[in-house]
């Protein structure tokens, strides 16, 4: 799984018939935390890199990038307030794609295609995003998305302080976060959120130290 | 006692090229031949979007969406598009006319022209009137309580330009009291439409394409005329296209049109005994919404 534990949608998958041996939670920061009095047994994997996408993100080169800016998700109050002060603070012709919850017809019921997403990112320089909810939760999958599109992830989130986990592109607040694409360079930014992700390990060593301790 | 003194005729205005207008307008008032050569139908339009504004006892509105237009129009001639701005007023009594007047006066020139109707036409015949006279053949309709994006309308034209469709719209952000309290437009169209009406006005349409397909039609007084457009476009299997930018937005007041929708179930009946008589529509797996940016082209389909 990869989703904040304090979610229904997450204890729903529990009411199943299921026995569970373990579950393994893919992301960039751990919960186990949130689930002490969870019963079934809870291993971390850190989402890193597989071979593959490290070979994508070091044969990248510099590419012209006309969108300013992304926002794709379901609709929420949080999220079409974000995209208003990125058009008003940084630049009007950001992607905006915010479709109802439930309205999408994709099964698992994502807005829009992975290689759709992959194909504006690609054009994007800044893939911005806040959480469905309002739990702290850094969405690994996104920060992979953008990097390997090329673009820089920037997430939006006042619920806690990020700082001790060192991920970048974490912001307190729409106005640091506009603060930040306004004064930064942004083959900086993009350097150096790639070099972060490839200095944090293989996904396939990481997942052997988890099945060793299973 | 003497005659009292004869009243000094008025002083024609200074600049010229105010004067020339103020006779313009008042002509077009008065004398309809000229009117009809302002205006005048046009069947084989030019390349180039015409910002159209439908005006009804909304005079507060005019000055906000008509700023946001001259704005679009200037980004529009900044990326070489040709443009104008068209406001029909449909008979308002709120004064809305003597500020059309003024503002024609203020912009003398043919890229902003205004329409003052004598009488109501109701919304689809003002749809149609705007259709058939407007100079260019895409024509954007921005209501008086919408604001244009200015910075996004090239990219929207660019849209129409690119994929031939003929409807392209896009985001529309609510604003209440100048927060952001909403989006509306906001997804590609599915069959889900027959149902309900999530597709604004507020969008880009080829003018001679929706003519030739009858213009638009209320086939109930109380059935909103952009939507049933919406549902003939689908049937008729004509490209709808939705581009994931801003377009503009909807400025909410306690009395915004747009809650009486809800109501008008009569009107929304009618609708639906036309273009979804079986109830079962929404279940059909056509996928009739397509999403396009044009700096990445087709991107996905619902």
């Amino acid at each position: 799984m990869a989703e904040a534990v304090e979610t229904t949608w997450f204890k729903n998958q529990f009411q199943l018939p299921i026995q569970y041996d373990a579950l393994i939670d893919v992301g960039f920061v751990s919960q186990q935390d949130k689930l002490k009095d969870f019963d079934i047994s809870y291993r971390f994997l850190y989402n890193g890199a597989t071979r593959q996408e490290a070979q994508t993100i070091a044969q990248q080169t510099p590419s012209r990038r006309h969108i300013p800016w992304t926002i794709v998700g379901h609709r929420t109050e949080g999220r079409v307030n974000l995209a208003s002060e990125l058009i008003r603070w940084v630049d009007p012709g950001g992607v905006v794609f915010l479709p109802n919850a439930g309205t999408g017809v994709r099964r698992g019921g994502s807005s829009i295609s992975p290689l759709g997403l992959a194909s504006v990112l690609s054009r994007t320089k800044y893939y911005v995003w806040t959480s469905h909810h309002e739990f702290a939760y850094y969405e690994s999958f996104r920060f992979i998305e953008a990097i390997l599109a090329g673009a820089v992830p920037c997430k939006v989130d006042s619920t806690v302080t990020w700082e001790q986990h060192g991920i970048p592109g974490i912001f307190e607040s729409i106005e640091t976060l506009c603060d930040f694409i306004q004064s930064k360079r942004f083959s900086a930014v993009q350097r150096s959120a790639r070099e972060y992700y490839l200095s944090q390990g293989r996904l396939a060593d990481h997942l052997q130290a988890v099945l060793e301790n299973v | 006692m003497s005659d009292p003194t004869p009243p000094t005729p008025p002083t024609p205005p200074s600049d010229p090229r105010l004067h020339t207008s103020l006779r313009r307008i008042e002509s077009s008032i008065l004398d309809r031949q000229l009117l009809a050569e302002d205006f005048r139908e046009r069947e084989n339009k030019d390349d180039g979007l015409t910002i159209f504004i439908p005006n009804w006892n909304h005079r507060s509105f005019l000055p906000r969406v008509l700023r946001s237009a001259l704005d679009a129009l200037r980004h529009l001639e900044g990326e070489g598009y040709s443009g104008e701005i068209l406001v029909i007023d449909d008979a308002s009594r709120d004064g809305s006319q003597r500020l059309l007047r003024t503002v024609q006066a203020l912009y003398d020139e043919p890229r902003v022209k205004t329409l003052c109707l004598q009488q109501n036409y109701g919304q689809a015949r003002l749809w149609n009137v705007a259709l058939r006279t407007s100079r260019f053949r895409y024509v954007c309709r921005v209501d008086a309580d919408n604001e244009l994006e200015p910075n996004n309308l090239p990219l929207f034209l660019r849209s129409v330009l690119q994929t031939d469709a003929t409807m392209v719209y896009g985001n529309l952000i609510d604003k209440q009291n100048g927060e952001a309290v909403g989006l509306r437009s906001n997804m590609p169209v599915t069959m889900r439409i027959t149902t309900s009406n999530y597709i604004d006005a507020f969008s880009i349409v080829d003018a001679e394409r929706i003519l030739r397909l009858g213009g638009y039609t209320r086939i109930h007084p109380y059935s909103p005329e952009d939507w049933e457009m919406i549902l003939h476009l689908v049937q008729e299997e004509q490209q709808i296209v939705f581009v994931p930018a801003v377009l503009g937005y909807y400025h909410i007041h306690p009395l915004s049109a747009s809650g009486e929708l809800k109501l008008s179930k009569a009107g929304v009946t009618a609708l639906r005994r036309v273009h979804a008589q079986t109830g079962t529509r929404q279940w059909d797996s056509i996928r009739v919404g397509r999403i396009y940016h044009p700096d990445v082209g087709f991107i996905d389909e619902w």
